[in-house]
């Protein structure tokens, strides 16, 4: 009771001083709202401005398109999509979200210091059926990615609003959690603008990643950091032309990538094709890309058909 | 029997029209006894009559055509004695059940430990008869006594002459009272076979005196030990122990309400308040809680049992308070609170002793964060939802990992070591590549391949044509051949690529002309 008549009564107080300027304001509301924590009897709670922490994905082009500004790489406190169009390409899509998250994660994990077992576990919900139709999660594949299996926790709620609780609670623990990987088919309803747009906020406040994979998804509104549309590419052709049986051989994982969208950078819309090296654990863009350069387009956001995208592409 | 009569079902059958008579027809329950329909319980009307339990139906309806008669469930019949016995555990944490020792002449009864309960109820005969009223108001009529042993107590409530108030019964203070008070019992109480007990009719033993003024030794002759072993337990010279039905706990609060509560906010105050009283008490001991249960009982006799597990001894009130709620929340539509709840218990089933180092100031908070998120994922979503991948020495593909509970995970691992296992499969690049995702059962393809034992050209996978650019293998994996199970066939792996990039994990089971002469194709998983 007593709480709430002090809060209303600076409230009153800000209003009141509206035409002072901004800067003025900010000190005004500290120090009433530090006052108020004194007669509440708690610590004072500011908020304090979020600060954007960042990793590099290791090649500088896809920084770049990510953060114009400083090149730095992919937001690591938000909320990611990888999106896959294809029922056939579900694990494409679940190795490039591993890949991205063992990116995003990999400044606090040091592999060369700590044991696998021992790293803060990564989440990863899906449902029943979503396992049953695109296959569980394979432990001796796991390893190959550089993941223990131990250290992946399976989460199989029963309903999306079951998913969502779930991710939320995840978000919740500071640092108690590597990454959240969270397995979406189709378009629910439920998930919608608030809804991402509340997961992203938990995970701008609490520090974690969480990526949303969303199996047989066309493109669809949401507040995520970035959408990335996976689809798988064709091992590359062997440089060394003399042995005709390396041409039998299957390479390393590879992603045909387009970033669809880019909250403050500028999305690249013209598919390349990025490797995984599992021994370093990071990406590789193929030889054909880097002679092709990557093209972020700037001033160019979302919406459109593809074969829009496809001319603009083409022009850039 | 409720169901189709209501609440009124025994009152209906005992009232009497104008001439005096009993309105209604007399009611049996029937069930089918070495290949005889007979009846087996009857109700006041057909007991008024003098009908007997064991007659055969046709002599009945012979006998009374108006007889209504209904088939035994014997499902039905345990679900609510299920029921009641949960609904006795106000009373006391140690109940056992009682099932009928035959179908024809047993009833089921329940024995209730009150050892150090009955001061709560204002005592012993207080508590017999609040048993007795609430279960009769709830359409139960039944009969009870209080002695100290449970042979004594099984043969007072089923054999004493009914008192004039109904709810009152015999209460036997101490062992020299039960001789005077079993003394003129038939021998029935005893708990015998009914082969015994006629055998002992011929011979003109009919009462427990009787039977207690016989030499003992040739009683057992002739009897078997049987007869002389429940004579003693109901005495009490020989120890007799019941077998609680669910497990003791080990700390317990109760809070009995005057009014009902049924909002949840109210349910959670209360459980806060039950909560507080534990952790006193645990602290004290030293102890931290790994297993919790909270019954709610409702008014109207139904309950309701809601457990919560913690991955670490816990005694943090409000910690306990927000695992119970994620259970609320998980139970949605089965949790019904009706008019509400008037008594809640908060059990600790199991616990564990914290250590110091566990509350020192260096703990640290992540830890700490994972542990409660844990607990609370399992708490709404169920352990058996919330698993990890235990990998095994095998090279079968299916028996390589395991999925099991996180809770049980660490247990698990320390006892298995699994860690060379992980570091075989990380550290040596010798492994042998296997998928990202994979399917629990394999799913069947068609395939063709250029030659039979070679690898697919194109294959069929949920009716899309896949044309094969890349193939690596066979691996030939065969079964166990140490092992005693089924031998299944030979199976030959490959990595498959087809013309649009993806990586599929295949394989033929059979060997051509040696073992099959049509081997199948099978998908197993998908490489990323």
């Amino acid at each position: 009771m007593y709480g709430t008549t002090s809060i209303s009564a600076s409230n009153t107080v800000l209003k009141s001083m509206s035409q002072t300027s901004d800067l003025h304001r900010q000190e005004l509301r500290q120090s009433l709202s530090s006052t108020i924590s004194k007669i509440e009897n708690r610590t004072p709670q500011l908020s304090e401005p979020i600060k954007a922490s960042r990793a590099s994905l290791g090649i500088h082009a896809i920084d770049k398109a990510l953060d114009p500004v400083a090149a730095k790489g992919i937001l690591t406190n938000a909320l990611h999509e990888i999106r896959v169009t294809n029922g056939l390409d579900a694990a494409s899509g679940a190795g490039f979200a591993f890949c991205l998250g063992l990116m995003m994660t990999k400044e606090s994990a040091d592999p060369d210091n700590v044991k696998q077992s021992e790293l803060p576990p990564i989440f990863w919900i899906s449902d029943h059926f979503t396992r049953q139709e695109y296959g569980s999660y394979y432990g001796p594949g796991l390893c190959a990615f550089g993941i223990a299996p131990q250290n992946l926790i399976r989460i199989s709620p029963s309903s999306l609003e079951e998913s969502l609780w779930a991710a939320g609670e995840i978000t919740a623990t500071h640092g108690a959690v590597r990454f959240c990987l969270m397995e979406i088919r189709g378009h629910p309803k439920a998930l919608d603008l608030t809804v991402t747009r509340r997961l992203m906020l938990r995970a701008q406040s609490s520090g974690t990643t969480i990526l949303i994979l969303r199996q047989s998804s066309e493109e669809e509104a949401s507040s995520a950091a970035t959408r990335w549309h996976v689809m798988p590419a064709s091992s590359r052709k062997s440089s060394s032309e003399a042995s005709p049986l390396m041409h039998q051989f299957i390479g390393p994982p590879s992603f045909s990538v387009s970033l669809e969208k880019c909250r403050g950078g500028n999305p690249i819309f013209n598919p390349f094709i990025m490797e995984w090296n599992s021994n370093d654990q990071c990406f590789t863009l193929s030889k054909a890309d880097t002679n092709h350069r990557i093209h972020p387009q700037s001033g160019f956001r979302g919406g459109g058909s593809n074969r829009v995208r496809r001319t603009v592409s083409k022009i850039a | 029997m409720r169901q189709r009569h209501g609440a009124a079902w025994r009152i209906k059958s005992t009232i009497k029209n104008q001439e005096g008579e009993l309105s209604s027809s007399p009611l049996a329950i029937v069930d089918k006894i070495k290949n005889a329909i007979r009846l087996v319980h009857l109700d006041e009307h057909a007991e008024h009559l003098g009908i007997e339990p064991g007659t055969s139906l046709a002599d009945a309806r012979a006998a009374f055509p108006d007889i209504e008669i209904l088939e035994k469930d014997e499902k039905a019949d345990r679900l609510l004695f299920d029921a009641i016995a949960d609904w006795c555990d106000r009373y006391t944490p140690l109940i056992a059940l009682d099932k009928p020792a035959h179908e024809l002449y047993g009833q089921y009864g329940l024995l209730l430990d009150i050892t150090g309960c009955a001061h709560l109820f204002g005592g012993e005969r207080e508590l017999m008869k609040d048993v007795l009223a609430r279960l009769f108001h709830q359409g139960i009529m039944a009969t009870g006594a209080i002695a100290p042993t449970p042979g004594a107590a099984w043969a007072l409530s089923r054999f004493q002459k009914p008192k004039e108030d109904c709810f009152d019964s015999e209460s036997i203070k101490n062992l020299s009272q039960i001789e005077q008070s079993l003394t003129p019992l038939p021998l029935g109480a005893l708990r015998l076979t009914i082969d015994t007990i006629n055998a002992m009719a011929r011979l003109g033993l009919r009462t427990i005196g009787q039977l207690r003024s016989q030499p003992r030794a040739p009683i057992a002759r002739r009897f078997g030990r049987e007869v002389l072993f429940r004579l003693d337990q109901a005495m009490g010279s020989i120890e007799e122990a019941i077998s609680p039905r669910r497990p003791v706990a080990e700390l317990m609060a109760e809070c009995r309400l005057p009014e009902p509560i049924a909002l949840e906010t109210d349910i959670e105050k209360t459980t806060l308040r039950l909560a507080n009283h534990l952790c006193e008490q645990m602290e004290k001991k030293g102890l931290g809680a790994r297993k919790l249960v909270l019954c709610l009982f409702r008014v109207d006799g139904k309950t309701f049992h809601l457990e919560a597990g913690t991955s670490h001894p816990e005694r943090d009130p409000t910690t306990i308070i927000r695992l119970f709620r994620e259970r609320f929340a998980a139970l949605q539509d089965e949790y019904d609170a009706g008019y509400g709840f008037e008594t809640l218990h908060l059990c600790v089933l199991a616990s564990e002793p914290i250590r110091q180092e566990d509350i020192s100031f260096m703990q640290s908070d992540v830890q700490d964060g994972s542990y409660r998120l844990m607990d609370r994922l399992a708490a709404r979503l169920g352990s058996h939802n919330i698993n990890r991948g235990l990998l095994q020495n095998s090279h079968l593909p299916e028996s390589a990992e395991y999925e099991i509970p996180s809770d049980e995970f660490e247990a698990l691992s320390k006892a298995l070591n699994t860690e060379p296992i992980l570091q075989k499969y990380t550290l040596d690049n010798q492994s042998p590549i296997r998928p990202l995702r994979i399917f629990a059962f394999p799913e069947t393809i068609e395939a063709i391949a250029e030659v039979p034992d070679g690898p697919p050209i194109r294959f069929r996978w949920r009716k899309i044509l896949h044309q094969v650019t890349r193939s690596e293998g066979p691996e030939r994996i065969v079964d166990q051949w140490w092992g005693k199970s089924v031998s299944r066939q030979t199976r030959d792996y490959f990595r498959i690529e087809d013309d649009k990039g993806n990586r599929y994990w295949l394989f033929r089971e059979g060997l051509y002309e040696r073992e099959t002469d049509k081997p199948k194709w099978y998908l197993h998983g998908q490489f990323a």
